[in-house]
């Protein structure tokens, strides 16, 4: 339990940032009698610092706004707002494998741009579910940056789980097709695979992705495939059109934001929800193995528009 | 969604072409689109606000031109004002002084600092320095391993120090190891750590007070959101850099990040990384870095078009005022540099139209156009912009000053005058193939 408290603590010092600012700038403009421009501009400003984006920034001004004519009648912005902010998440599911046979082999292919956690999600993943009673077999397809094999292999230690690695220079994609045999002798039945990073702008790269995804395809019914994109909590706006493009080489199933506490006001969950319909699984929320955590999102909303503390 | 937006404008401004000029409700109308672009490009919301309010005071009452749209207009007033927050064109690494000069990159996880330390070690490898590589990473698993195999499959030697404890212990290694093998440079990769890791920052700051760095580069990541400006902050307030690297310019990220760091810090931007591969780094362009935070593409096209047009239409105001200017050395020079900007002369006088080539090819080959420089570089301003001016005194004078025999001076002063005659043709015939051009030969510098 207290190691579970130590999980939200990390948490909530990402929430409590969105959460100073929200309470501040609602509650005040809310009692306000009258107001003037710039006042509406510091709630605008706040809601795009906060990586909402212009769009849905103005967007909850405007309603806002109106909410607060008819104040009288409709009790007060934090159920506005929850039920707001509530309905843009709403459907957000982070389990994994939810229509997945029992007892079948599943696999999770984590994606994403260079640098924005993969390797180190795919150590934390791999305790996760290992703890969770799965046997986990760590595939390192990760051939293009120096010593990311070697990084995941440091993972798969402590995660003490089965590690696969390909001879060195090998092609990604005879790796996973290996991995997956070598898992399967050994029976381990929970493969996570680490895939290089790439731009997900450059069409070799993606192209080779859509392979690796054939492959996994290949092998595994896709109820039990996870296909799950990382992205940076503190990317801006270019996170859709990474979950875009990567999504057009391999069906994207999920997403998992990494580097949760860099007090990034993460604002970006919203987008990717409202505009990409894609739910988010994880979050990435420090360099520990266990500095993991499934997304609530009615905990998340909660605990941004509620003064009560989540349990 | 630029594309759009253009589209837009000329719609609407079309009706107001004939207004003479940028009324505020025109400026306002427009900054607003404009304004979503930034902020969608993920520039800071303050830095926003304040190039729009800069961009409007020297919009308003502007008058606009015939050739382009008040929206157009409002474009080029913004893109000035971001490439002049962006800075000079080019800036290099500081590798003077006493030996070993340390460079240090510092940044968040995963913004590439590894990749770039190796990029910046190769650049320096290949203008003849002699760098050394160390990593003080020694929290994230094989974060040193990166480096070695990076090093070594670059031909960067790496150094490492198992005993160290600290990274002001390694660092301090390193530099006793440099000294015996007299290396020029030593680059210093860091862990990645986040802006509100206080614990982590005051480590780098331990290093930053004790060892005089040479340059302190902080690598962004060109599709880092609004958090931007609090990384930069913090970095400033810990280890000061002196310096910016952008990485991931591959992408299709449009970068406001670094104009929102530049706008706070004013660090220079040093170079940006334009993919995975050891060479793929460039110096930044802030011109054409404006133009992609505007969602243009890094193309210029766009403000070149509207530049152009302004220029035209200024030049041909001024040639009403003051009569049709002449031709002089001045310019000439300035065209000659012009196309050796451009590539070779050979190439160059391939693209010419015929007409044209003949008085062009006279001047043969690239290595002239260096004596032509110098001989105009050695008349005097009154004589360059009035060569009938260089009498047989004179033109001994150039010629001695030049290294070049009166010869070359006379055949220089004789291909001016015919280049001039044909210019002047072409403009009187009106079939001066460039005339809708900056620029003589129609290209731009």
């Amino acid at each position: 339990m207290e190691e579970r408290k130590g999980f939200f603590h990390k948490w909530f010092k990402g929430v409590e940032k969105i959460k100073e600012g929200v309470k501040q700038q609602f509650s005040r403009l809310w009692s306000a009698d009258s107001l003037q421009d710039e006042d509406w501009e510091a709630l605008e400003e706040m809601l795009v610092q906060a990586d909402l984006g212009p769009n849905l920034a103005m967007e909850l001004v405007e309603e806002f706004q109106e909410i607060k004519k008819q104040k009288a009648e409709n009790g007060n912005w934090q159920d506005w707002l929850y039920g707001k902010l509530g309905s843009i998440l709403d459907g957000n599911d982070s389990s994994l494998f939810l229509s997945a046979q029992s007892g079948a082999m599943k696999a999770i292919l984590l994606a994403g741009i260079n640098g924005v956690g993969k390797t180190t999600l795919a150590g934390k993943l791999a305790r996760y579910y290992s703890l969770q009673g799965e046997e986990v077999a760590l595939v390192a397809a990760d051939t293009f940056r120096a010593a990311a094999v070697d990084q995941l292999e440091i993972w798969a230690e402590r995660a003490g789980c089965f590690f696969f690695k390909g001879s060195p220079g090998a092609d990604p994609g005879s790796i996973i097709f290996d991995g997956i045999e070598a898992a399967r002798k050994k029976n381990r039945g929970f493969v996570i695979i680490d895939t290089a990073g790439r731009s997900h702008v450059n069409k070799n790269l993606l192209a080779e992705l859509e392979k690796m995804g054939k492959i996994v395809q290949k092998n595994f019914s896709p109820e039990n495939i996870e296909n799950l994109l990382v992205i940076d909590a503190m990317a801006g706006q270019n996170a859709f059109l990474q979950a875009e493009s990567i999504g057009k080489a391999i069906p994207l199933n999920g997403v998992i934001l990494s580097k949760w506490d860099s007090q990034a006001k993460g604002g970006i969950v919203f987008r990717i929800k409202k505009e990409l319909e894609l739910s988010i699984k994880f979050l990435g929320i420090g360099e520990k193995i266990e500095d993991l955590q499934p997304f609530d999102s009615d905990q998340f909303v909660k605990a941004i528009v509620y003064d009560e503390e989540v349990s | 969604m630029f594309e759009q937006l253009i589209n837009k404008f000329s719609g609407i401004f079309k009706k107001l072409r004939s207004k003479g000029k940028l009324s505020e409700q025109d400026v306002d109308s427009i900054l607003k689109e404009l304004r979503m672009v930034l902020l969608e490009s993920d520039v800071h919301y303050r830095v926003v606000k304040d190039l729009i309010a800069r961009v409007k005071e020297r919009a308003v009452g502007r008058e606009v031109l015939e050739s382009v749209t008040p929206g157009e207009m409002v474009i080029k007033i913004l893109w000035d004002e971001i490439r002049k927050v962006l800075g000079g064109n080019v800036s290099s690494l500081e590798t003077g002084g006493a030996t070993p000069v340390l460079i240090m990159l510092v940044g968040l996880q995963g913004s590439g600092k590894t990749t770039t330390l190796g990029k910046l070690a190769v650049r320096l490898k290949n203008q003849g320095l002699f760098p050394l590589a160390i990593s003080t990473d020694t929290r994230r698993p094989a974060a040193k391993e990166q480096l070695a195999i990076l090093c070594h499959n670059s031909g960067i030697d790496f150094y490492d120090d198992s005993k160290a404890l600290t990274p002001l212990q390694m660092i301090q290694n390193a530099i006793r190891h440099s000294r015996e093998k007299s290396y020029d440079v030593i680059f210093i990769d860091t862990a990645g750590r986040l802006h509100v890791e206080e614990e982590l920052l005051a480590e780098l700051k331990e290093v930053v007070d004790t060892i005089p760095l040479k340059e302190i580069l902080l690598v962004l990541d060109a599709t880092t959101g609004q958090e931007a400006v609090k990384v930069a902050q913090s970095f400033k307030e810990w280890v000061n850099p002196t310096g910016l690297i952008l990485a991931k310019v591959d992408t299709d990220a449009r970068g406001g990040a670094v104009l929102s760091i530049v706008a706070q810090t004013g660090w220079p931007v040093k170079f940006a990384g334009v993919g995975e591969k050891v060479d793929q780094l460039e110096v930044f362009h802030p011109d054409r870095m404006a133009s992609r935070i505007m969602g243009m593409g890094d193309t210029l096209t766009l403000i070149e078009k509207i530049e152009r047009s302004i220029d035209e239409e200024e030049k041909e105001k001024i040639e009403k005022k003051f009569g049709k200017k002449e031709l002089d050395l001045n310019d000439f020079m300035e065209e000659l540099k012009r196309v050796k900007e451009i590539g070779s002369f050979d190439e160059i006088v391939g693209m010419l139209p015929g007409n044209l080539r003949g008085g062009i090819s006279q001047i043969d080959g690239e290595k002239n156009i260096k004596r032509v420089q110098a001989i105009i570089q050695s008349m005097t301003p009154a004589e360059r912009i009035n060569p009938s001016l260089i009498n047989s005194s004179r033109r001994r004078r150039v010629a001695q000053g030049s290294g070049t025999t009166i010869q070359d001076v006379n055949r220089l002063l004789k291909q001016f005058e015919d280049f001039r005659k044909l210019w002047k043709q072409m403009n009187r015939t009106g079939k001066n193939p460039f005339s809708k051009r900056k620029g003589w030969f129609g290209w731009n510098a």
